[in-house]
């Protein structure tokens, strides 16, 4: 319409939309040219495979979180195994000033909120999936929860209480409270304990790169260690230990090989260069470089004299006259064609250690003793004479044996301590600043923002 | 989706009144429209819940991984624009001075917007419809003014002046949003959270805040008030205004022309960099400012905090964070920019001719050539970052044939 007064112009435009006489010309595609739809993504068994392997990608954030090796340096600088050369971030760790800004922190909550999701949506994409066999169902569900249990029993140990999602909707899950620690705990049991009815013995692929029974048996023998249910962490690590077809590597350099006969569950470092983090982070890039972190005089000195652990795990380097030590159990940083280390997620050393801390508090020393001396024997050392032994000393020898075993690995020493009521007297007689609040990380500032429900630790 | 849009315009100038008695106005006009539209700047398909291959990263043996990378929202739509403009026209002393004034006023509701969400929900935005309406608001004046116009020789004129002012002027429940501690209802989107910043406490020689109970302290609570901390609005990045002022000259075969820019805002500052990333003691070069300005004994009155052996120890760590998050790094950024002066020179037909080309020119170009400014320590039209790659001048010479 327009009136053409003289002087006066008025327009008057109107445009309506409506495109429903348009949809025949028009034919949609239904995803974009590099991208699938979740339907066809989970439409049968290859191509839900493919977001299996998502999950396994050596890549924290879009894959398999802790892959960049953040827990293990950042655990090892809060308990006593580790110092920083290199400041900034990480020297919070180390002397008990961390803020909620922290870069690594904010990392070590999102990452696995991110693989979380992944798992979650691969198993809500199969549930009840007519296109996927029953059996193909259950494997990759029993496998899904082995690695959410994994992400939630590093997340309780690390901040306590946190957020429990199980759903990928989104709208159920932005505004959540933190879940009390014990809810996070029953979480991980309730879905370890599925996974055992889900799983067999047999890997599903080559190796022991994805889990099977005893992963999720194995893992669930930590988690009731941890909770002090000492007969059930017993029970589960006797029948890895005793079934699960696994040996200790005798060869201390073989341990964290790619295809060790120890390993119950390995990752392979597959990424751009083939080293897996841990060498990259700790080993010198070069002769007479100085390496990222030194292992500190406290964990130096908790190895006996003959330990051959102290000549192969831990490497030293001469750097201006001074040697430095750093922790050496991933050794290639040399770019090969396949990963030549893979990371450990969980090797049988660590289960008889845990069978014999169980068998402990059982007042079963003899057994707890035998179990002791399994590894000290592979590491060269004197079996520890039984006779004398009470149930104290007997408790001590494994956490000294845990100590020396299992550094630099998932944090152990930093949960041990923790677990253990320990922390304070340990570390605040070996380094200043330790305080109570110290023994839990705070929550991300940017998390707390964004979620008004998530109340931040104390002390931050 | 309905558009709508409708327009009207005045020459009032036309009119019986205005053409019986002469004035020095030789032309008026006055227009505005109202209008509605609709906007979906965004990708496509991401109602659907994607997946995609995971970029850079081999085969898990042997099968190609994907990973979802949005979340699933099937139920967005268009974002809504309502815009009203109003302007003047005028033409004085027979169209030689030619000036106009605009009022715009623009609400922008259920924006299309990547809603950030906790990293709990497995990705940190979702894209969604974002209930808020969002208005900007502001006047444009310009002025185009031929000064001199003889036979050989030109001057032309050429102002522009504007004012935009952004409001959130809807949210509904702001507080329980994802946005709590970014936006607050009635100010502007681009202000910022932070610590009130009082001073370099001359006895400890740490910088100090103020609570929001108006207490000083070198350590306040991180977040904003409504969560128990000591945040609140520090600064508000908008533009306050800005322009350009543009002179041609020609005369002859010469034509000159001169182009300077202003604009002045709240910014971030030198130090904003410095005490994040930057920070004194680090094995970083450091502006010159910083020398000596930092705190050395009690009693001491310093622009900067004291230093210690390590940039991260114990001891001045924390303030030194928080100073970065406060209204102490952000100063008044008011500058003018001459941007452009180009000067070029006609090539004579007479001599074109001669050599067979149809046109030609040789000229000489600078850009940003010359500054005034008080902000300190970088270049103002980029302010908060003195180490990135500056704005520079150029000077540049060049020959133009038309063949």
């Amino acid at each position: 319409m327009f009136f053409n007064i003289n002087k006066l112009a008025l327009g008057v435009v109107l445009i309506a939309g409506s495109i429903s006489s348009c949809k025949k010309l028009l034919v949609i595609p239904q995803n974009p040219p590099s991208s699938i739809t979740q339907q066809e993504q989970f439409a049968d068994s290859a191509t839900t495979m493919s977001a299996v392997a998502g999950v396994y990608t050596y890549d924290p954030g879009s894959g398999f979180a802790y892959s960049d090796g953040s827990l293990t340096y950042c655990a090892g600088l809060s308990a006593d195994e580790l110092s920083p050369i290199i400041s900034n971030d990480v020297q919070q760790f180390y002397s008990y000033n961390l803020t909620p800004l922290n870069n690594e922190v904010t990392n070590l909550w999102g990452y696995p909120y991110q693989s979380i999701y992944e798992v979650n949506a691969v198993l809500s994409g199969i549930t009840n999936n007519n296109g996927l066999s029953t059996s193909f169902q259950k494997q990759i569900t029993g496998e899904m929860e082995v690695v959410r249990a994994l992400y939630y029993f590093n997340m309780v140990n690390l901040f306590s209480g946190v957020p429990l999602v199980t759903t990928t909707t989104y709208a159920a899950t932005d505004r959540l409270p933190r879940s009390p620690a014990t809810a996070i705990y029953a979480q991980v049991k309730a879905d370890l304990n599925d996974a055992r009815k889900k799983l067999t013995a047999t890997y599903p692929s080559a190796g022991h790169l994805r889990p099977n029974l005893y992963t999720a048996v194995a893992l669930l023998a930590k988690v009731n260690l941890y909770q002090g249910n000492w007969q059930n962490a017993y029970n589960e690590a006797d029948s890895v230990i005793r079934l699960g077809g696994y040996n200790l590597e005798p060869n201390l350099n073989n341990v964290f090989l790619d295809g060790s006969v120890e390993a119950i569950w390995q990752l392979p470092a597959n990424a751009l260069y083939n080293v897996y983090t841990d060498a990259a982070n700790f080993e010198p890039q070069y002769a007479g470089a100085t390496p990222n972190y030194q292992v500190t005089p406290f964990l130096l000195n908790a190895f006996e004299t003959g330990d051959q652990r102290l000549q192969n795990w831990i490497g030293s380097t001469s750097v201006q006259n001074q040697t430095l030590y750093y922790p050496s159990k991933y050794k290639n940083i040399s770019p090969t064609a396949t990963p030549v280390e893979d990371q450990m997620i969980l090797r049988l050393g660590e289960l008889y250690l845990i069978r014999a801390e169980a068998a402990a508090h059982l007042s079963n020393l003899t057994q707890a003793l035998a179990d002791i001396n399994a590894i000290r024997q592979r590491a060269g050392l004197s079996p520890n004479p039984a006779d004398g032994a009470s149930q104290t000393t007997v408790l001590n020898a494994v956490m000294r044996e845990r100590r020396v075993e299992l550094f630099c690995e998932w944090g152990n020493r930093w949960y041990d301590l923790k677990r253990t009521g320990t922390a304070a007297a340990v570390l605040g007689a070996e380094k200043t600043g330790f305080s109570a609040n110290a023994e839990l990380y705070p929550l991300p500032q940017t998390q707390i923002q964004l979620d008004n429900l998530l109340i931040q630790n104390p002390g931050y | 989706m309905v558009i709508l849009v409708v327009l009207a315009g005045w020459i009032f100038t036309e009119e019986k009144i205005f053409k019986k008695s002469p004035s020095i106005l030789s032309y008026g006009k006055l227009s505005g429209s109202y209008g509605t539209s609709g906007s979906d700047g965004i990708q496509a398909y991401q109602y659907n819940s994607l997946y995609k291959i995971i970029p850079f990263f081999p085969a898990f043996q042997g099968i190609v991984p994907t990973s979802p990378y949005n979340l699933y929202n099937p139920d967005y739509s268009w974002a809504l624009k309502k815009s009203l403009n109003i302007a003047l026209d005028l033409g004085l002393f027979n169209n030689r001075l030619l000036f106009n004034a605009t009022y715009y006023r623009d609400r922008e509701s259920n924006q299309l917007v990547n809603y950030p969400l906790p990293i709990q929900s497995g990705l940190s935005s979702v894209l969604g419809n974002l209930d808020a309406t969002v208005q900007n608001q502001g006047f444009e004046f310009s002025i185009n003014s031929t000064n001199i116009k003889t036979k050989y020789f030109s001057w032309k004129t050429n102002f522009n002046l504007t004012f935009n002012r952004n409001k959130l002027i809807s949210f509904p429940d702001l507080a329980n949003s994802s946005y709590s501690s970014q936006y607050v209802i009635g100010q502007p989107t681009s202000i910022v959270y932070g610590y009130k910043y009082k001073d370099v406490n001359p006895t400890t020689g740490l910088f100090e805040f103020y609570t929001k109970n108006g207490t000083v302290t070198s350590n306040p609570a991180y977040g904003p008030a409504s969560i128990g901390g000591d945040e609140v609005p520090i600064a508000n990045q908008e533009v306050k205004y800005m322009g350009g002022l543009g002179n041609n000259f020609s005369y002859k075969q010469f034509s000159l022309y001169i182009f300077c820019q202003f604009s002045s805002q709240n910014a971030p500052d030198y130090l904003a960099e410095i005490y994040s990333s930057n920070q004194l003691g680090t094995e970083y070069n450091q502006p010159t400012a910083v020398l000596g300005n930092y705190w050395k004994a009690p009693g001491d009155v310093a622009q900067l905090q004291r230093l210690a052996s390590s940039q991260s120890s114990a001891a001045i760590y924390p303030s030194a964070i928080k100073f970065d998050q406060s209204s102490g790094v952000y100063s008044d950024d008011t500058y003018l920019r001459v941007k452009t002066v180009s000067l070029s020179y006609q090539l004579p037909d007479v001599f074109l001719k001669k050599i067979h080309i149809k046109g030609g020119s040789v000229f000489m170009n600078g850009q940003n050539l010359l500054t005034f400014t008080d902000y300190k320590v970088g270049d103002p039209e980029l302010p908060g970052s003195f180490t990135s790659f500056p704005i520079q001048r150029i000077l540049a010479f060049g020959l133009n044939l038309k063949f």
